[in-house]
């Protein structure tokens, strides 16, 4: 979340897509419900009628996986109707950017592609491929800066002369990002895109009518999501919608704005942070390719140049050193201590380097289990059986290793893998005595049994204290993993390999001295022995150590080094000192150094000359306020003094949000495609499926008589794969048993002769496997009419599995094993199946 | 003498009673009464946050004991000084309690130890190992052991298939987890990078 829980509060209009929240986040809805009280409107976009809706002011029916088209559609609307905030656009925003002469988008070319696309596979309107991304880049000056469009000297282009062709009168031949922009999104109008999501036109300019409204100066919309945008084959571009039309709406950095992903695992936003992901490293560095042959080469690369003379560019150099260099070094003399010298580049020689392919994502890596490369795998906390896409197959790549390690609260159906096949029928003991995987089952502590931090969705880091010791010999991760690392290092001692150099703890460290090791220290210099108060302070000469630069400030009073200081412990409710928008800054922590709000620079209206002003867009809601000599408030955001040329998103090398990016794999703007399995011909162009993405290995999506579009989604009642909520009687009770989710059409049409009713067992197969489950049989889903024709959507639950208190089929069973073009995020939320009675 | 808001929360349970001995003239101070000799009076709190969803719930874990090595679960509830959730819970959250009781009985132990078979929907209390082609759990009663163990396993995977060149292993690959502290995600990355591993993964993935 750009944002946090409390500060829904504070919105003008709150947009919920790709999310149930009143259902899966239940007590968010205690800020949507209050800022509603306070005559904010709520809209509820889902392809069924959820929870959410019900207390919606308008729900939009959106088909699963058209998000990039109903927001398109928004955004054309915005363009049309110039309800952008223009003040806001044109400062912070790369809109009057000029681009090279050679871009090209499907505007321009019909086909559905971008400039700069090689095929390399799939045929048709299935082509694969790779973009060279070089025509999407800006046009640079001769210093590499950015250049921004003017009319005549000294006088910028308006939005609506942009969006008309009208060019910078240097540069005839170099459109505008917003004259590209513009075009690329008149082809979302009403018509095809209600076509193509199914949505009613009406309710469709009601949802533009009500949101576009905040693009209004001092108005706030919010936008909730969570997985039912990200797992899509294009999920990457469904949330670089929403951030494209909260950039032209002004709703990026204001109280009650942002873009909020709903995080469904209590420290997934931690775990993320400390990076147990394959592509990065803790702070979100990089983790090292084959080429980064060192240090100096790995700082080269991921130091990005800046794009304009007055840009923070905060990954890049800052006080003649490269911010990159200062969080790797630091990062380094935490994973090697007193090895890591100058010398040996700080030990960066031993990290492992990524391969060529990097197929070492979820997918890839039980493709690799199949194909017997992995051999070995720790799973803590984690159940791919159920959890993970076309979960049958994986539960089969288990029995291909030669160890498991297992570690979790309850006996996962990953961890008893082996007890039954992958269709989850038991196996005989004779079947069971083929597999010959070793497998090891830790007991693990509860959340209360052991002392911690997690963070939040609002980037709040908050303590857990411990109740009481956890039952018989279970122990908590911090300790299993502190002692397997000391068993592995005595293993390596004297060696020389890396293991040997890998500094850890002499005996079982406290969370509070592990998080102290996060924080970071001064290892040398007058300072040595004091925790770091800030990322700031960091550098890259081994002085400093840091497990992960964006916790550096998470402690106070860094002379004295204690527990109590550590601010993941405060619990003082006083909103001070600003006391009108909700930030409580003393109660926990939030990351980076307690800002509540990012990009807050974003809340100060610029003054005409889009340099920053000095002035909240909503003085009724204030982020920060400028006291004549500093900014007051949120934790600025390093907002430069009024009258400054920086740009306020200080992330980018150019210092503005990207209405037009060239970092994604898939194309600058977000283009419409169907999902990797649809029943559906894409209506917006001849490419029907997302042409970047990575086809899955020996598979093909189901054929024509898989013509029922199927999601997935949670309950209230239960979670992820189900071990935490299916072996506990009460949750069990309420929601004792799987239910697939069918319209009252689709209940006659499967019936014979009388419509088949709610509790009436069903069978939903697709083309890799089939779940049963109860007909619930609800006027929440209605029949989609797309291009003209008819199409059922149904949806079901995927919490279950067999093991466990309360069992029965997983609808991961049925899921693809397709990722996203970006993040190789599988599309769980759209695929094809068929329906049977059982 | 002022109700502060906990105070009201915890009256909340008998708030209709309340208000009904209220139109009958009964003296508030009646109610405090009760709630002071309350089950929860003499109970130990503890503030924890919710490990199901990522709102960040503050929770309230009750104990017969303050001594966390004999301590017993008795009760768990929103905190209403919370600036989140303000005392709410959702349904998941309210059953953090069973959580710390659903733990196996003497009983289904012994039956544990001659079938192999973990009780159903039981909390895992020992460490428990399948070997190679087995068709049982059998239990490992020390950590130092099975830790060895899986340490020589970890050794010998990636020491047959360590590529020099690139300081890697294809062999080995972690999954795990979303719920763990960060302290535990911290360590667990420095392990696993230390180890050559690059196929590391959690549920923020999928």
């Amino acid at each position: 979340m750009t944002n946090h829980w409390i500060d829904i509060g504070n919105s003008d209009c709150i947009m919920i897509i790709g999310s149930n929240a009143a259902e899966n986040h239940p007590i968010s809805f205690k800020w949507v419900t209050k800022a509603m009280k306070n005559g904010a409107k709520l809209i509820s976009v889902d392809p069924r009628f959820t929870r959410t809706s019900s207390k919606a002011d308008i729900y939009a029916k959106m088909r699963s996986g058209t998000d990039i088209a109903i927001i398109g559609g928004m955004v054309n609307y915005v363009v049309q109707n110039r309800l952008y905030n223009e003040d806001y656009v044109k400062a912070y925003t790369n809109a009057l950017f000029l681009l090279k002469d050679n871009f090209e988008t499907p505007y321009d070319r019909g086909d559905g592609l971008f400039s700069g696309f090689t095929q390399t596979g799939g045929s048709g309107s299935r082509k694969i491929g790779m973009y060279d991304n070089d025509s999407w880049k800006y046009l640079l000056d001769n210093d590499g800066y950015y250049i921004e469009a003017e009319r005549s000297p000294g006088v910028r282009l308006t939005l609506v002369e942009a969006a008309a062709g009208i060019r910078d009168y240097r540069y005839p031949d170099n459109p505008t990002v917003f004259e590209k922009f513009a075009a690329h999104y008149s082809r979302y109008d009403a018509n095809t895109v209600c076509s193509i999501t199914g949505t009613n036109p009406d309710v469709f300019r009601e949802i533009c009518e009500t949101y576009c409204a905040t693009g209004e100066p001092g108005k706030a919309g919010t936008i909730m999501y969570a997985m039912g945008s990200t797992q899509h084959t294009y999920g990457t571009q469904n949330v670089r919608s929403y951030a494209i039309l909260q950039l032209l709406l002004g709703n990026m950095g204001v109280a009650g704005g942002g873009i909020n992903a709903l995080r469904g695992e209590s420290n997934v936003q931690g775990s993320t942070d400390h990076c147990l992901l394959f592509h990065i490293l803790p702070g979100y560095l990089k983790v090292p390719k084959e080429a980064d042959v060192d240090l100096a080469t790995y700082v080269a690369n991921y130091t990005p140049a800046k794009f304009g003379p007055d840009e923070l560019n905060w990954w890049g150099v800052w006080n003649g050193v490269s911010n990159t260099e200062r969080y790797i070094v630091s990062l380094l003399k935490d994973y090697f201590g007193s090895a890591a010298t100058a010398a040996n580049d700080f030990g960066y020689g031993w990290l492992p380097k990524l391969p060529s392919d990097q197929k070492c994502d979820h997918i890839g890596i039980f493709d690799n289990m199949n194909n017997g490369i992995v051999k070995g795998v720790f799973c803590m906390g984690q159940n791919p059986a159920v959890g993970g896409p076309n979960s049958s197959f994986e539960r089969g790549a288990l029995r291909k290793l030669d160890w498991l390690v297992a570690a979790d609260l309850w006996e996962t159906e990953t961890a008893a893998f082996w007890q039954f096949d992958e269709n989850g029928n038991p196996l005989t003991e004779r079947e069971m005595a083929q597999i010959p995987t070793e497998v090891f089952l830790l007991p693990a502590a509860a959340s209360f049994e052991k002392e911690g931090s997690i963070t939040n969705s609002g980037r709040w880091i908050q303590w857990r204290y411990k109740a009481k010791e956890p039952p018989g010999n279970a122990r908590h991760d911090l300790g299993i993993v502190w002692e397997l690392g000391d068993k592995i290092k005595s293993l390596y001692a004297g060696t020389g390999d890396v293991p040997d150099k890998l500094n850890w703890y002499a005996t079982e460290p406290t969370a509070d001295q592990v998080a102290m090791d996060v924080n970071g220290w001064y290892v040398s210099g007058p300072k040595a022995g004091q925790l770091v108060e800030k990322f700031t302070t960091l550098a890259a000469d081994g002085s400093t150590s840091s497990a992960n630069w964006l916790y550096c400030g998470s402690f106070r009073d860094t002379a004295y080094p204690d527990s109590a200081n550590n601010r993941a412990k405060d619990t003082d409710p006083t909103d001070e000192p600003n006391t009108m928008i909700g930030l409580y800054p003393n109660f926990s922590w939030a990351w980076p150094l307690n800002r509540r709000i990012i990009y807050n620079g974003a809340s100060i209206r610029p003054f005409a000359d889009g340099t920053v002003g000095n002035t909240p867009w909503d003085p009724t809601h204030p982020v920060l306020l400028w006291n004549g000599s500093s900014w007051i408030g949120d934790v600025n955001d390093a907002v430069a003094a009024p009258g400054s040329k920086r740009g306020v998103f200080i992330m980018k090398p150019e210092g503005h949000g990207r209405l037009h990016g060239f970092g994604r794999k898939d194309g600058p703007y977000p283009e419409h495609y169907e999902p990797w399995e649809c029943p559906i011909v894409n209506q917006m162009s001849p490419q029907q499926i997302n042409p970047a993405i990575i086809l899955p290995e020996n598979r093909t999506p189901g054929g024509a008589e898989f013509d029922i579009i199927a999601t997935t989604y949670r309950v209230s009642e239960h979670w992820q794969a189900g071990q935490m909520t299916r072996n506990l009687p009460w949750l069990g009770e309420l929601v004792p048993a799987v239910l697939v989710e069918i319209s009252e059409d689709l209940a006659t049409e499967l019936g014979n002769r009388t419509p088949i009713q709610s509790g009436q067992k069903v069978k939903v197969i697709s083309a890799r496997g089939s779940c049963i489950g109860y007909a619930h049989v609800t006027n929440r889903f209605t029949t989609y009419t797309i291009g003209g024709q008819p199409y059922h959507h149904i949806g079901l639950w995927w919490h279950w599995g067999y093991k466990g208190l309360f069992t029965g089929d997983s609808g991961n069973m049925l899921t693809p094993s397709v990722g996203d073009a970006n993040t190789r995020i599988p599309e769980y939320k759209a695929f094809a199946v068929r329906v049977e009675t059982v | 003498m002022d109700i502060t808001r906990r105070d009201f929360l915890k009256l909340s349970g008998i708030a209709g009673a309340g208000l009904m001995l209220g139109t009958l003239g009964c003296d508030l101070e009646l109610l405090k009464e009760h709630v002071a000799v309350s089950r929860i009076t003499w109970a130990a709190e503890h503030t924890t946050i919710c490990p199901y969803c990522a709102v960040g719930c503050g929770v309230i874990v009750h104990t017969d004991t303050s001594d966390p090595a004999t301590a017993d679960v008795v009760e768990v509830e929103g905190n209403p000084d919370h600036v989140i959730n303000e005392g709410a819970l959702c349904s998941k959250g309210s059953t953090l309690y069973q959580i710390a009781n659903r733990l196996p009985t003497n009983a289904e132990l012994a039956d544990f130890s001659s079938t192999g078979k973990w009780p159903t929907g039981k909390r895992l209390t020992k460490i428990l190992y399948r070997e190679p082609y087995g068709t049982k759990w059998t239990e490992i009663t020390n950590w130092d052991t099975v830790l060895s163990m899986i340490a020589d396993r970890v050794q010998r995977t990636r020491d047959a298939n360590f590529d020099d060149t690139y300081m890697r292993t294809m062999a080995i690959a972690a999954f795990g987890g979303a719920a763990h502290d960060n302290e535990e995600c911290s360590l667990m990355r420095k392990l696993y990078t230390a180890l050559g591993m690059v196929q590391i993964e959690h549920q923020a993935r999928i």
